[in-house]
């Protein structure tokens, strides 16, 4: 069984009015087929099916329905939906629309009490002193054995379901926990030099350029070198070498964890790819992207912007063959020549498919990205 | 058949003012058809009366100012702030034109003039698109307050403001907009409510009537429904009885129709989506105090949002804005912890 839930739709409603279904009560439908039209403030929008099944609308057309609210389901076959409607119809006669607070609850659970002992009391909101009283009631009475404790199935109430978006973070981690033999390898970079000077560099730009700009920028530039560090994977024996560097990036402004691509990387100066992943930074904040952002990486990065975090496992993209993760910028001391001074460090760490890369290899790529943060120089603008 | 929604009834408000009295207008920005508004509250009323609907540039101090003039000179204008927090523009044409204008020429000269603004956040419009700016229009002579809930009818409360020869402020909260208005009577399946006062200056929720409640909130605009569902909780969770009244009126605030119910309460809350530092709900109570010091059972909690500017991104923005989570540990305070 599979429900369908109002998605939130924009940032100024929290209800929509179901303007019409495109499917009728009972009708099959396949997983991608438009199934109702909903009506918010701004526009009009189409829900279309997660699912194949078949449909039991639960709300007509004209009605209101609140973002997260189930307007109907969709079901594998003729017998499920016939039992569902049969279940709901039972537990509907069975129980009235009842209020019992938690006090009462307790004090009848501790008595064996089920909701249906509680229709002597002719009350929709049931307090503790109502139990009681009910109890008291039945102080006189022979005793009743002992009913069956009211059956509880499926998620507790108080559960959250994941959203549509969370769960296909779910499927991709999980998968890729599932499949990939992965192994990890951090490096320390002294980043005083390329931090001045991409102060520098940004003040020209007229943007905010990081080390994250800059290493994904230097990163797509290994691709000749290492070109199995961009590969697909084919199957547990073989890749495909990448003919591009489009690489990922790991963006979570608070409305999900999105990944878009920079697109042929190694074709791009340093300044557009700051205005790419500038870009992508408010389409994060909005949380939508276009579809075409999202696919094809050959390789990503994550980037963890909470101050203080020293390292950071990625969790390589199916598909793909290692994740790096740039982690946060912090102080030490160090002996400098007999003296001590002060710098800032960061820790980069990748991750890699170990069927297809060594801790050589991955020492190697790491230590090529070191040297080039560590020289980062006037000529690494990339203009 | 559900209720209008409240930017429904706002706009019929509009339509029957304007059709009932020619000296009505309404100036702001963005206002004409298609577009009708930011938040559609003037939808089809540029088509209906085009001569009364001015759709200014961005400049809240030069449009609310010719308002001022035009009040002055006997009209009706109805002015829209589309975003509060740029009020502050606005500020001095109120006070020392508008307000003023009442009494300053020896006799009393009545201004018809109803400044309507959205306020509020919740909706991740960022730092300068979701402020409450109720608290800087606090106490300014002959400046009247008033803010949009979902119980009192704006049909009636837009007729009366216009009439009431004031000028006065009339506080939207944007996120109610696409709320629906409720009437009398049942409110959800657990709450109901009525109102209070001779000229029914408070709408009064509750569970069922009850001689001490454990606590009574005080609420306006749309933390009524913060209010809601932390008495909700606090109800089922630990049986606690809660009052929620709220006016329309915010200044002067009309305490009489109030105090029985909060002399009777057990813990009083006033609560708002502002700052604290001169605002509302610590100026309501200071007149609690002046009325009901010494049968208090406990002090007054004021509930505001945090002194912070307001991020936009939403899972930030809700650390920053009053919730229904506050409201609710304030309610179950240390009765339930003793």
């Amino acid at each position: 069984m599979h429900s369908i839930v109002i998605p939130k739709l924009n940032a100024n409603d929290d209800v929509c009015i179901l303007t019409a279904w495109s499917a009728a009560n009972g009708e099959r439908v396949s997983a991608g087929a438009p199934l109702a039209v909903v009506e918010t403030s701004k526009t009009t929008l189409e829900l279309v099916a997660e699912a194949d099944g078949l449909l039991l609308r639960d709300f007509e057309a004209g009605d209101e329905a609140r973002v997260g609210q189930t307007i109907g389901y969709l079901f594998p076959d003729e017998v499920t939906r016939a039992a569902f409607l049969d279940s709901r119809a039972r537990a509907a006669t069975e129980t009235p629309n009842l209020h019992i607070t938690h006090k009462a609850r307790d004090l009848m659970d501790r008595h064996r009490l089920i909701e249906s002992d509680l229709a002597a009391l002719g009350k929709s909101v049931i307090r503790e002193s109502d139990v009681r009283a009910l109890l008291e009631a039945r102080a006189g009475e022979p005793d009743r054995g002992l009913p069956p404790m009211p059956a509880r199935t499926g998620r507790p109430v108080e559960a959250i379901e994941l959203t549509r978006h969370q769960r296909a973070v779910a499927r991709t981690v999980t998968a890729s926990r599932r499949e990939i033999p992965d192994a990890f390898l951090l490096i320390k970079i002294d980043c005083d030099r390329a931090l001045d000077s991409l102060v520098a560099t940004s003040a020209t730009a007229g943007m905010q350029i990081g080390l994250l700009e800059a290493l994904v920028w230097l990163t797509s530039r290994l691709r000749n070198s290492y070109p199995h560090f961009f590969g697909q994977v084919i199957d547990d024996e073989s890749f495909l070498p990448a003919k591009t560097a489009h690489i990922g990036v790991t963006l979570d402004q608070g409305r999900g964890l999105f990944v878009p691509v920079v697109r042929d990387a190694d074709r791009l100066t340093l300044d557009q790819v700051a205005e790419t992943l500038d870009e992508y930074r408010y389409h994060a904040f909005r949380g939508e992207f276009e579809e075409s952002a999202l696919g094809e990486g050959t390789f990503s990065v994550a980037f963890i912007a909470e101050p203080d975090v020293v390292f950071s496992v990625p969790v390589i993209l199916p598909g793909q063959v290692c994740m790096l993760s740039l982690c946060a910028v912090m102080e030490e001391l160090v002996f400098d020549d007999g003296e001590v001074r002060a710098r800032r460090v960061t820790h980069l760490g990748l991750a890699y498919d170990h069927r297809f890369i060594n801790g050589r290899e991955a020492g190697a790529f790491c230590r090529d990205l070191k040297n080039a943060i560590e020289s980062w120089g006037e000529d690494h603008v990339g203009r | 058949m559900q209720a209008e929604r409240i930017v429904e009834n706002l706009n019929r408000a509009h339509h029957e003012l304007f059709g009932r009295d020619p000296a009505v207008c309404l100036i702001g920005e963005d206002l004409l058809d298609p577009y009708g508004g930011a938040f559609k509250v003037s939808r089809d009323l540029s088509t209906r009366f085009p001569e009364r609907v001015l759709s200014a540039p961005i400049s809240e101090c030069a449009f609310t100012g010719m308002a001022c003039g035009m009040a002055l000179a006997g009209e009706k204008p109805i002015v829209e702030i589309m975003f509060g927090d740029f009020i502050g523009y606005a500020f001095d044409p109120l006070w020392n034109l508008a307000a003023k204008s009442v009494s300053m020429y020896g006799r009393r000269v009545p201004i018809h003039l109803l400044v309507r603004c959205t306020v509020g956040g919740n909706r991740g419009f960022g730092a300068t698109h979701s402020q409450s700016p109720q608290k800087h229009f606090l106490g300014i002579p002959d400046l009247d307050l008033f803010e949009v809930n979902p119980f009192h009818d704006n049909v009636e409360l837009l007729a009366e403001l216009i009439e009431r020869g004031n000028p006065v402020l009339l506080f939207e909260n944007k996120t109610l907009y696409s709320r629906h208005c409720v009437r009398e009577g049942a409110l959800d399946d657990l709450f109901s409510w009525r109102f209070i006062g001779p000229r029914r200056e408070f709408a009064k929720i509750c569970i069922e009537e009850s001689e001490s409640p454990d606590a009574v909130i005080v609420a306006s605009g749309s933390v009524v429904f913060s209010a809601l569902e932390a008495a909700r909780r606090a109800f089922l969770d630990h049986e606690l009885e809660t009052v929620i009244l709220t006016p329309a009126q915010l200044h002067p605030f009309p305490l009489a129709p109030i105090l029985d119910d909060l002399a009777r309460a057990k813990r009083i809350l006033v609560i708002e989506e502002g700052i604290a530092g001169g605002s509302w709900a610590e100026s309501v109570a200071t007149a609690i105090y002046s009325r009901l010091w010494g049968r208090l059972e406990n002090p007054v909690i004021c509930l505001h949002s945090k002194s912070s500017i307001i991020p936009c991104a939403r899972h930030l923005e809700e650390r920053v804005l009053l919730q229904s989570d506050h409201v609710f540990e304030a309610l179950i305070g240390e009765s339930v912890r003793a």
